[in-house]
């Protein structure tokens, strides 16, 4: 009799169980943040791996941050810019390999994603307590120390001269990208197959949700007004999404918005667009082209765009249109009235 | 087993399935509700789109049809044809819609009122 009911009370047990976890067998899931490159890199994986993965890819994305950082006396880029106008600082190959693909980027869009505007940043200081507007003669003495074609990369003996005193390397238009990419592929030899990467809002997105559906990701909209924060929805796999805005950090003065992203030509935050988001496979790459686009504007930008293989581009005007071009262009969902898909 | 022994597992099951309908019924209640929203269709043409409130639309929506101006009512989270130039006026014989999936169809003066799923524009992330 008391077996009986031990077995009658593991059924009970055993049917309830099964209630309270939906019968799904969803696998567990590992969600962690830390405060990296300046923001917050939150990495959300699912599997049984899941939780050694994550732990991975953070401390991969905390190396990347320490690599990348300007600020850090001890790192390359620091020793690269304390040698401005002195000497070549010979650097390992994997900041060698991203110096050379942001040059690449660089010419590709007539400079303006540029690596060497740490004067400009500088100068402007924006999001910190000395930022302010500098006078027109500051920004012109800034200007001609910013140059990518003036950084030289020399293979033979793998180092990088920037030959003018005040001259500068900031990675903050790529580093973000580069990380997440990075954190990928740690992911991925950990064997994990669906996992939600946020860089500090550079987004990538891995296989499927753990419910088998794409992963869905909103795209900002620069002056969210009403219930959505999102201009647009990206279901999305295996994609990354790069947004570069003009509300990330800024300050406002006499009515005018000065945010961080410089335009290399004018010395100024650039003007054309509010926002600009590229879709693609590589983050790095969407890193530096959102940027770009920023810059360039609408049509010169889409038309850099173009010259790549399958990236998708939306950018909202200062009008707040809409525009999208790209594979993924009738995937967009867009929010609300303000769009056309075209 | 004996009789009592049956008895005990009639009952075990009889709560299991029950309790499963109440968690299914509860489910579909509290998550699968989100917010409602109103889409307005002229001639196969998107006229509006919004979220399902007074606030949004105002208490009443007038809208021109290929006939002429109908009239919608808005209500806490509903909304029904009030005035309509059609002969047969079934659309206002609708009444009331609230819920996602419910619809409004005025054929003489082709307008559609259809309540969508406002959770359409949920996201896991957000790219910024």
């Amino acid at each position: 009799m008391q077996l009986r009911w031990i077995g009658l009370t593991t059924l009970f047990l055993l049917v309830a169980s099964l209630q309270l976890s939906g019968c799904r067998g969803t696998p567990p899931e590992v969600r962690r943040s830390e405060f990296l490159l300046d923001t917050v890199v939150t990495i959300t994986a699912y599997g049984s791996e899941a939780e050694e993965a994550v732990v991975a890819a953070l401390a991969e994305v905390r190396r990347v941050g320490g690599l990348l950082d300007a600020n850090d006396p001890d790192s390359e880029i620091a020793a690269i810019n304390s040698k401005a106008g002195f000497e070549p600082v010979p650097v390992g190959d994997e900041l060698f390999e991203l110096l050379e693909r942001c040059q690449y980027y660089s010419a590709l869009s007539a400079g303006a994603f540029d690596i060497t505007v740490r004067p400009l940043v500088e100068l402007w200081a924006i999001g910190t307590e000395r930022e302010s507007v500098p006078t027109a003669e500051k920004i012109k003495q800034a200007l001609e120390l910013v140059g990518y074609g003036k950084m030289v990369l020399d293979r033979q003996t793998q180092s990088v001269f920037l030959p003018e005193v005040g001259m500068g390397i900031d990675l903050g238009g790529v580093g973000k990208g580069y990380a997440a990419d990075q954190a990928r592929e740690v992911l991925r030899e950990y064997g994990i197959d669906s996992a939600l990467i946020d860089a500090g809002g550079n987004i990538w997105t891995l296989g499927l949700r753990p419910d088998g559906k794409m992963w869905r990701i909103g795209i900002r909209h620069p002056r969210p007004e009403g219930k959505w924060k999102a201009v647009a929805v990206l279901p999305s796999r295996d994609l990354t999404i790069v947004t570069s805005g003009d509300y990330e950090r800024y300050f406002i003065r006499d009515g005018m918005r000065y945010h961080h992203i410089f335009d290399p030509q004018t010395g100024y935050p650039a003007q054309e667009l509010l926002s600009a988001t590229i879709i693609g496979e590589s983050s790095t790459e969407a890193d530096i082209l959102s940027t770009a686009v920023f810059v360039l504007g609408a049509d010169r930008g889409m038309a850099v765009v173009k010259q790549l293989p399958n990236l998708t581009s939306l950018i909202v005007t200062p009008e707040l249109h809409v525009h999208a071009a790209g594979p993924y262009k009738n995937r967009l969902e867009l929010v609300g009235k303000e769009g056309t898909n075209r | 087993m004996t009789p009592g022994d049956k008895t005990v597992v009639a009952v075990i099951l009889i709560v299991a399935v029950s309790s499963a309908g109440l968690i299914l019924l509860w489910n579909n209640h509290f998550m699968a509700s989100g917010p409602v929203e109103v889409v307005i269709e002229v001639d196969g043409q998107e006229m509006r789109r919004g979220s399902l409130s007074v606030s949004e639309l105002g208490e009443q929506y007038r809208i021109r049809g290929v006939v002429g101006y109908s009239l919608l009512e808005v209500g806490d989270n509903k909304i029904r044809m009030v005035e309509s130039p059609c002969p047969d006026k079934i659309c206002i014989g609708t009444g009331w819609i609230s819920h996602p999936g419910e619809s409004i169809i005025c054929i003489p003066n082709r307008i559609i009122v259809r309540l969508v799923s406002g959770v359409d524009y949920h996201y896991d992330g957000l790219s910024q």
